[in-house]
């Protein structure tokens, strides 16, 4: 999945995913070509931006989408599927397209990021403080994992019915996963 | 992985099971075989075995191998790699074949198993409410999760510097992962 493995600098991938026609990660040295999502993953992605959009809506909170940049540090820099900043946003640069700050970030899995997203993110999040939560749905089925930061690690709860509600303590707003996966055909 | 799709009953996964020279998960109808280890998965159960015995000392608590088969509810029996029991042990048969209350479950992670591992047996340990400590240890890298029950869902902590100590405080002792990771060849 990585096209470089060997020390590629920070400035060669942003000039790289700068003159990209997609996104691209970047961790260590490698660039990590962000998959093009199936119909479902998109659909999701949107649902839940929308889910996002309404639950926040008269608060001082921003929902940002799948192309915001996140620097999660000086030799990583990843797309979560969509970003909450509440407050004001701060980027590393002028040109607004490294996001230092999001308070939430959410992915989408699917079945290739399965293990990036459950094992790798959880870490790179947790090490950017702003981050309060992260959200993790699944797109195979009804199922989803929130992180919310624990004085020491990660509190984590699951959920797997399509009547649940997420209590996103760090938005003080909840989520319900009937609205993230209205539309979305689910496996048996 | 697989090798029965239709739905079988528990009473037939557990004759399999029996005579099987393998161990066998059985999860909601269907039979997992589990995967022969390699060197570095054998050596790991090993080392961890033998660190959380000395750590447990004198406790009232036994260390149990990846033979013992632990039930996680009516439709499903798995084979943690490691299961520490403190106090009396209950089993479901009179043989003691089904452990009914493991206080600490351990699994050490193939490449294979990544997933299933790090989400799927999430919730089927958090379901049993014996247990208060689930360990997963990466066989690839030096990396651990240990999760404890919170009064809601998980208390998720990772671990990769060789030099950690993970508090487990289910049994009021400590791991050093350089104890877990001894003699262990690492990928460079």
């Amino acid at each position: 999945m990585a096209i470089e493995t060997r020390g590629m600098t920070v400035d060669d991938y942003l000039t790289y995913d700068e003159a990209s026609e997609h996104t691209n990660e970047y961790i260590d040295g490698a660039i990590i070509p962000t998959a093009g999502g199936t119909g479902s993953h998109n659909l999701m992605v949107a649902n839940t931006t929308i889910a996002f959009g309404i639950a926040l809506a008269d608060r001082d909170c921003a929902v940002y989408g799948s192309q915001m940049r996140v620097r999660i540090d000086a030799k990583r820099y990843v797309y979560p599927d969509l970003s909450v900043v509440c407050g004001e946003p701060e980027y590393e640069d002028d040109n607004e397209v490294s996001l230092l700050n999001p308070t939430v970030v959410a992915e989408v899995t699917s079945p290739e990021s399965l293990t990036r997203d459950h094992v790798d993110k959880v870490a790179y999040y947790g090490a950017v403080p702003s981050i309060q939560g992260y959200l993790i749905l699944d797109q195979q089925r009804v199922f989803a994992e929130w992180y919310s930061r624990a004085e020491e690690g990660w509190h984590l709860r699951q959920y797997a019915g399509l009547s649940d509600e997420i209590p996103l303590e760090a938005l003080d707003c909840s989520l319900s996963l009937a609205s993230v996966y209205r539309g979305i055909a689910l496996e048996a | 992985m697989v090798i029965e799709t239709r739905s079988m009953t528990v009473e037939e996964y557990l004759a399999i099971d029996e005579a099987s020279d393998i161990t066998n998960e059985y999860i909601d109808g269907v039979i997992y075989p589990m995967a022969g280890g390699t060197g570095n998965h054998g050596a790991l159960i090993a080392y961890v075995i033998v660190a959380l015995a000395n750590a447990l000392g004198d406790r009232d608590c036994v260390v149990r191998g990846s033979t013992m088969r632990v039930r996680i509810d009516a439709s499903r029996y798995v084979y943690p790699d490691a299961s520490v029991v403190c106090g009396d042990s209950i089993f479901e048969d009179e043989k003691s074949t089904i452990l009914l209350n493991p206080t600490v479950v351990v699994e050490v992670t193939s490449p294979e198993s990544l997933t299933r591992d790090h989400v799927d047996k999430v919730a089927h340990y958090g379901s049993v409410s014996s247990i208060q400590g689930y360990l997963i240890l990466d066989q690839k890298r030096v990396f651990a999760e240990w999760y404890t029950r919170a009064e809601d869902g998980w208390h998720l902590r990772q671990y990769s510097d060789l030099a950690d100590e993970i508090p487990l405080e289910a049994l009021d002792c400590s791991l050093s992962l350089s104890a877990v990771y001894r003699a262990i060849t690492l990928e460079a």
